[in-house]
């Protein structure tokens, strides 16, 4: 765990050393949520170097008003943010039940009983939910941010991450019952 | 009424209370199954940053830092300059009588800082669009 009050100020003199401290505390952070939001390996690593850039080139306006790893949060979501509109890659802001319904039954029990592997299968079902859920998910999961750390890292309205924390976690829920019911069928 | 008892569940395991605390009309399918999910959200995605990321990244922070310090340069250069040439243009008004005799030598000095300056600061530009292209 480093010292946020001792490395910035060094950061911010230029020392590439204290910089370097910062890359081997926060390249999960960064990793986890540009992975979850992005998912393709090469373009991850882009854009995982991109952040670095932005906050070794901003890290003096960090006021110490937030915790030093939801300033982080926050940049790489508006840098993964920026990457997929700037590709066209597909993003959608607001979710609603609709989309969710498409997106996420289309798996027969079939495909299930082929999944042999529960934590593969786990990893897939998150890999489809639309992807604000899946940056939700892993916020609060993955790297165990309040829900009011998750508001100052997208400026969504709370109401609005509560909503999504509890229908991502519903609809995969209804998935593993599904794939526990197969596993047993087939036992 | 569904959404209440998966509420309720979801609760229960956000705070991680012990199991005494399910609600007896909570479905143990449904109890089972959130607990297989919630210990699965906490495992890391497969994979992770190349090897050779964090040695790439400081050298790109490098060539950040030494590009930055140009900039500081030209701009530094470029104020002197500029105050240079008002104080010039201020003796040529002052004394014009002997900068007639010199203006032609003048113009070739002014002509050649001027290309110079044009110069440098065209790479520079087209440099900092190349390192974009390139990253």
């Amino acid at each position: 765990m480093i010292n946020e009050k001792e490395i910035i100020p060094r950061i911010i003199k230029g020392d590439i050393r204290a910089f370097s401290l910062l890359v081997d505390e926060y390249q999960k952070l960064i990793f986890h949520v540009a992975k979850r939001m992005i998912q393709n390996d090469a373009d991850v690593e882009d854009v995982c170097q991109d952040v670095f850039i932005k906050i070794y080139k901003n890290i003096g306006s960090f006021a110490f008003k937030s915790k030093l790893s939801t300033w982080i949060a926050q940049i790489t979501y508006s840098t993964s943010i920026d990457y997929l509109k700037k590709n066209r890659k597909h993003y959608i802001e607001f979710v609603s039940d609709e989309i969710i319904d498409y997106k996420t039954d289309d798996h027969s029990p079939a495909d299930l009983l082929e999944q042999k592997d529960l934590s593969r299968y786990l990893t897939e079902i998150i890999s489809e939910l639309p992807t604000p859920y899946r940056l939700v998910i892993t916020l609060f999961h993955l790297e165990e941010f309040s829900i009011q750390e998750i508001v100052d890292v997208t400026g969504m309205p709370d109401g609005t991450i509560k909503n999504y924390l509890f229908r991502a976690r519903k609809l995969m829920k209804e998935k593993v019952k599904l794939y526990l019911k197969n596993d047993h069928a087939r036992r | 009424m569904q959404d209440d008892k998966e509420k309720s569940l979801q609760q229960l395991l956000d705070l991680n209370k012990p199991l005494e605390h399910i609600p007896t009309s909570a479905d143990q399918e449904d109890f089972t199954a959130y607990k297989i999910l919630y210990s699965a959200l906490r495992q890391e995605p497969e994979g992770g940053l190349s090897f050779s990321f964090k040695s790439k990244l400081l050298q790109q922070i490098k060539l950040e830092k030494a590009r930055a310090n140009d900039t500081k340069l030209y701009v530094i250069a470029g104020i002197v300059i500029f105050i240079g040439l008002i104080f010039l243009a201020f003796l040529a008004f002052s004394y014009s009588f002997v900068f007639m005799t010199y203006v032609d030598t003048i113009v070739k000095i002014a002509v050649f800082i001027g290309s110079a300056l044009i110069s440098l600061t065209a790479f520079h530009f087209f440099e900092e669009k190349y390192l974009k292209l390139e990253r």
